[in-house]
């Protein structure tokens, strides 16, 4: 007769579930953390729910940016300040934020959408922070929005919408996004059409 | 491509992260259906295969399957659809055909028409000014060729043909009811009155080539209104609504 996880005590089941609905863990992970969790001191677990718990609790989106705050003023945070508002680049994710601000190339503020537009997935404009950064712009015009979304379908499509849209409603707002090209260490034998066409389409003179 | 492995060539449908760099893609392929693929490293920047990996990207893949997904060690793409992926409008409705396809497209079988009309279809809409009719006469067809084609000439109900009046089309039944017999369903069924202007649409696509359809002048609000009840035809075959056709 073999022990099926059903056996287990329905604490052990509840966490191994909880571990599972985490990206990139499986049932074999789950429950080997579960049983690590089990044999840590009290101390140690605590440390975990509580920081979990206070991740949830403490932390919420800055109004302006939308990046991640744990201040009470909602309207701005620290990522917000000392930045040039007339210069805003628009990112995806958090984590392209942080990448982008960590290069120290671009001293002007963010705007994070969290997320891209996917039809296949049924993710729409509306699903995204693209309303709160139309009223930001409203609030400021910027001088010029970097479009920073990644070089993917679903990154491409969000970057056509944005530009359609400001190009139609904000005449005087320059909008610019990332170039795209060869990657350092690629092989030009193995570009795709596409890479290959944006890196002849950007190519620069070095006269 | 040559060597150990297996060979096919396919339509990217879509693409999922997977672990730190690996993505996992779906692909309508000509010679097992939808088969799934898993691509290691395609996310590093420097992976020869990340820039051949995207939806709708018509593509080669050269793959040995020694575990339950086969893993990709050589992709070339044939056709990256450029014109299509720069312009927002056409790319949403790419994606709708690409969903509506998938959706009918079975696995594990061979499937090379209905891939070879997908192809030639989105590549009639990087060219035409009309993608919404293109699109009509993808979808009018796809049902026909899956054996739920629209009754258009002769009444769902007492198999007469259809005169040259205003008549009601059924979404349900995939068809049109005469005056006649409308009192006998019109009850039972969701119905929508058709003049006689969008069933000439209806019956010209059945006829017609692409070409001559261009030459017949079809007013944008026909095109849309003959969409809206081919749309409601498919999610009733399907049982599903498509994910995409809201962004139309």
């Amino acid at each position: 007769m073999t022990l099926g996880r059903s056996s287990l005590p329905i604490e052990i089941q509840k966490l191994i579930i909880a571990f599972s609905s985490l990206p990139g863990i499986g049932p074999k992970t789950a429950q080997r953390l579960t049983f690590y969790v089990l044999s840590q001191n009290i101390d140690e677990t605590l440390k975990l729910s509580d920081a979990l718990r206070d991740v949830k609790n403490n932390l919420s989106y800055c109004q302006n940016c939308f990046f991640i705050t744990n201040e009470e003023s909602k309207n701005s945070c620290s990522f917000c300040i000392d930045k040039d508002t007339s210069l805003i680049c628009v990112v995806e994710n958090i984590v392209d934020a942080i990448t982008i601000e960590m290069s120290g190339i671009h001293s002007g503020s963010y705007h994070i959408l969290h997320g891209s537009i996917s039809p296949m997935n049924g993710i729409g404009p509306e699903n995204l922070k693209i309303d709160e950064l139309i009223k930001r712009i409203n609030n400021k015009l910027p001088k010029e929005i970097i479009l920073a979304t990644n070089p993917t379908l679903e990154g491409e499509a969000t970057s056509m919408y944005l530009s359609n849209f400001i190009n139609d409603n904000y005449k005087d707002i320059k909008v610019t996004k990332l170039a795209k090209g060869l990657a350092s260490g690629t092989d030009l034998e193995y570009s795709d059409f596409n890479t290959l066409s944006n890196a002849f389409e950007n190519r620069t003179n070095i006269n | 491509m040559k060597g150990k492995g297996n060979y096919t060539k396919g339509l990217i449908s879509r693409c999922t992260n997977y672990k730190d760099s690996d993505i996992i893609f779906t692909l309508m392929s000509e010679d097992d259906g939808l088969q799934n693929f898993i691509a290691r490293g395609a996310k590093k920047p420097t992976s020869k295969l990340s820039g051949h990996i995207e939806p709708i990207n018509f593509v080669e893949v050269y793959y040995t399957s020694r575990n339950s997904l086969p893993s990709v060690s050589q992709i070339q793409s044939i056709n990256s659809f450029m014109k299509i992926k720069s312009n927002y409008d056409l790319l949403i409705r790419a994606q709708y055909l690409v969903e509506l396809s998938e959706k009918f497209f079975s696995e594990e079988a061979k499937n090379n028409p209905q891939l070879e009309i997908l192809i030639e279809t989105i590549n009639q809409l990087s060219k035409t000014d009309h993608p919404d009719l293109v699109i009509l006469v993808y979808e009018f067809e796809l049902l026909k060729s899956h054996g739920f084609g629209l009754r258009i000439f002769e009444c769902l109900n007492c198999s007469k043909s259809l005169t040259k009046s205003s008549n009601y089309f059924s979404y349900t039944n995939g068809g049109f009811y005469c005056e006649s017999c409308l009192g006998e369903v019109h009850a039972k069924e969701e119905l929508v009155k058709f003049s006689v202007e969008d069933q000439v649409i209806f019956r010209s696509i059945e006829r017609k080539t692409y070409n001559e359809l261009l030459n017949l002048d079809i007013k944008d609000l026909s095109i849309k209104k003959l969409s809206g009840m081919l749309r409601k035809s498919i999610s009733n075959v399907l049982g599903v609504q498509l994910k995409t056709s809201r962004f139309l």
